[in-house]
């Protein structure tokens, strides 16, 4: 191996080979190179079978520059030799690499398919369930709470109920109100632990006006949500009835300017995680003065709905405080614990859900939650069928890792909207998309079996649109 | 010049028949193609060297069809001229 054979070398080896003398074998080497040598430089091809051939090549004389100085410099014209090694000798020695052969690369299309896979993978990881799990977060709690909503209508329009209603239903104050709340509960979920969330117990002193502010800040810049939050609080200490409307109002207008739900999102993991925890605490907190507040009151509501009818808006952001506000004459001061109570358990399944997305480490919250929450809000956000939007950013690979924890399982999400998806590799952005029950498909990405029949779909899909 | 007028010519400067000179020839093309498939060189004074080179896989476009191939790593013989070959060559085009 990579040993240098001189002549001598050659000699001896070709003497054992033949048996013959030394001298007879340098005899003959010594010859044939002389001959070789003759022919080459006389400017004649030389072809030896099995070996090659040598053929001296004329190069014209051309310029060029002398790299020291810069000067000008011909290099004369001159003969080189090429080497074109017989085929028999080319095979033996490429014989290590001879299983190999020519591929062609698939065209563009495909290579641009894996790059926007790792793009994907990198921008997930990167945000680590920033931004684009939240907005599913708050569809999936939408449609599901509706339905426990609509039959307690009444009783459920709490001033401090977040769930989120059905956006259809816009005749109502009270549901326009809960709908912003999805956005917000949506919003809530990622961030796994927070401080505030531990003493949420407590906090029953604060009162409902400080959970207001709170949930409206959370769209907003922190600054303005720190301030409103304190004022209220020792206001409702003190008058609870005269307080209660004064603390809606400002809860109210930086909803309405809170237009840019986006921006929100794209802030930081930790100010998320800090609202969050603060959200749940207002939660519990705005449940118990609800409560609270509905014995010792009873016509106040109708002043705060007044507030609520003049500022209400037909965003998706609208304050909730309103509607509940209004909705809270009509309750009766009894059902009041109940109603709250349940708005907790559902406030918790909307939680969880997202959690379970994020995979954060919301533990404590969650158990208390649970813990609370009635079984039934959880099992009507199941059956509810996922619906995405395509973005920049989010692609059917994305979702299916994120829904179903690998990104091969795309392939399902594509069977289930072929009608809407012409070419999985280019879903324009906007496309509404049906994510399938797992089951449906038997999909399980820690089953081998399912990922690879996944796989083995999508080649089968990928290769129409080659 | 072929491989028959070579051989006749060795033949005669060597002063052996044929079938003494082929099978010379035979085992020299032989021991080359042993050791060069060992990616042993073979350098022989005054002639030039004969080395196996590794050559590195690689990206080619056809430039008629614009496809784009991969081309796979392989082994090839290369062979360098020696002084004396060069310096004939040389004199040979200098005249």
């Amino acid at each position: 191996m990579n040993e240098k054979i001189s002549f001598p070398d050659l000699v001896t080896l070709l003497a054992t080979k033949l048996n013959v003398t030394k001298k007879e074998a340098e005899a003959f080497l010594k010859e044939f190179f002389t001959i070789s040598t003759e022919v080459i430089s006389s400017g004649e091809e030389l072809r030896i079978n099995e070996l090659g051939v040598f053929k001296p090549i004329w190069v014209e004389p051309r310029a060029s520059v002398n790299v020291q100085t810069g000067e000008p410099v011909e290099i004369p014209g001159h003969y080189k030799v090429s080497f074109v090694p017989d085929k028999v000798l080319r095979e033996a020695v490429n014989a290590p690499f001879s299983s190999f052969s020519v591929e062609i690369l698939n065209d563009h299309v495909s290579t641009e398919a894996m790059m926007a896979v790792g793009d994907e993978g990198m921008a997930e990881s990167r945000e680590g369930d920033g931004s684009e799990e939240e907005p599913v977060a708050a569809d999936e709690p939408a449609a599901p709470e509706a339905m426990p909503l609509q039959e307690e209508v009444e009783d459920a329009i709490m001033p401090e109920t977040d769930k989120p209603e059905a956006p259809e239903i816009e005749d109502l104050p009270g549901e326009k109100e809960e709908q912003p709340v999805v956005p917000e509960s949506g919003v809530i979920p990622e961030p796994a632990s927070d401080p505030d969330a531990e003493t949420e117990p407590e906090p029953d002193v604060v009162s409902l006006e400080q959970d207001e502010p709170a949930e409206t800040s959370e769209e907003q810049p922190l600054e303005t949500e720190i301030q409103p939050a304190v004022e209220p609080v020792a206001e409702t200490h003190a008058e609870p009835v005269a307080d209660e409307p004064k603390a809606d109002v400002p809860a109210l207008v930086p909803v309405e300017t809170d237009t840019d739900y986006t921006d929100y999102l794209q802030k930081s993991a930790s100010r998320r995680a800090f609202w969050w925890g603060a959200l749940s605490a207002l939660g519990v907190i705005v449940v118990i003065g609800v409560a609270v507040w509905f014995f010792l009151r009873g016509d106040e509501g109708i002043r705060i709905g007044e507030y609520t009818l003049s500022l209400t808006n037909e965003e998706v952001f609208a304050p909730q405080l309103q509607a509940n506000q209004v909705a809270d004459t009509v309750v009766v001061s009894e059902p009041v614990d109940t109603t709250a109570m349940v708005d907790v358990a559902e406030r918790d399944s909307v939680a969880e859900k997202p959690v379970a997305q994020s995979e954060k480490t919301e533990r404590v919250e969650k158990t208390e939650k649970t813990s609370q929450s009635a079984t039934t809000p959880t099992t009507a956000v199941e059956a509810e069928p996922v619906v995405e939007t395509i973005r920049s950013g989010v692609f059917l690979t994305t979702l299916a890792r994120k829904y179903f924890g690998h990104k091969t399982f795309w392939v399902y999400i594509y069977e289930e909207n072929k009608k809407v998806i012409k070419n999985p590799n280019q879903v324009p952005i906007g496309t509404r998309v049906v994510i399938p029950e797992a089951s449906k498909y038997h999909i399980d990405a820690k089953d081998r079996r399912s990922v690879e029949a996944a796989k083995a779909l999508a080649v089968k899909i990928l290769s129409q649109y080659e | 010049m072929d491989h028959k007028t070579f051989l006749t010519q060795l033949q005669t400067r060597l002063g052996k028949d044929k079938g003494e000179v082929e099978e010379y020839m035979s085992a020299f093309l032989q021991i080359m193609k042993e050791r060069c498939a060992q990616m042993d060189s073979v350098a022989i004074q005054g002639f030039g060297t004969f080395e196996p080179k590794k050559k590195l896989e690689r990206v080619v476009v056809n430039p008629a069809t614009g496809k784009r191939m991969l081309v796979p790593p392989k082994m090839i013989l290369s062979f360098k001229p020696g002084s004396a070959i060069k310096m004939k060559l040389k004199m040979l085009s200098s005249k």
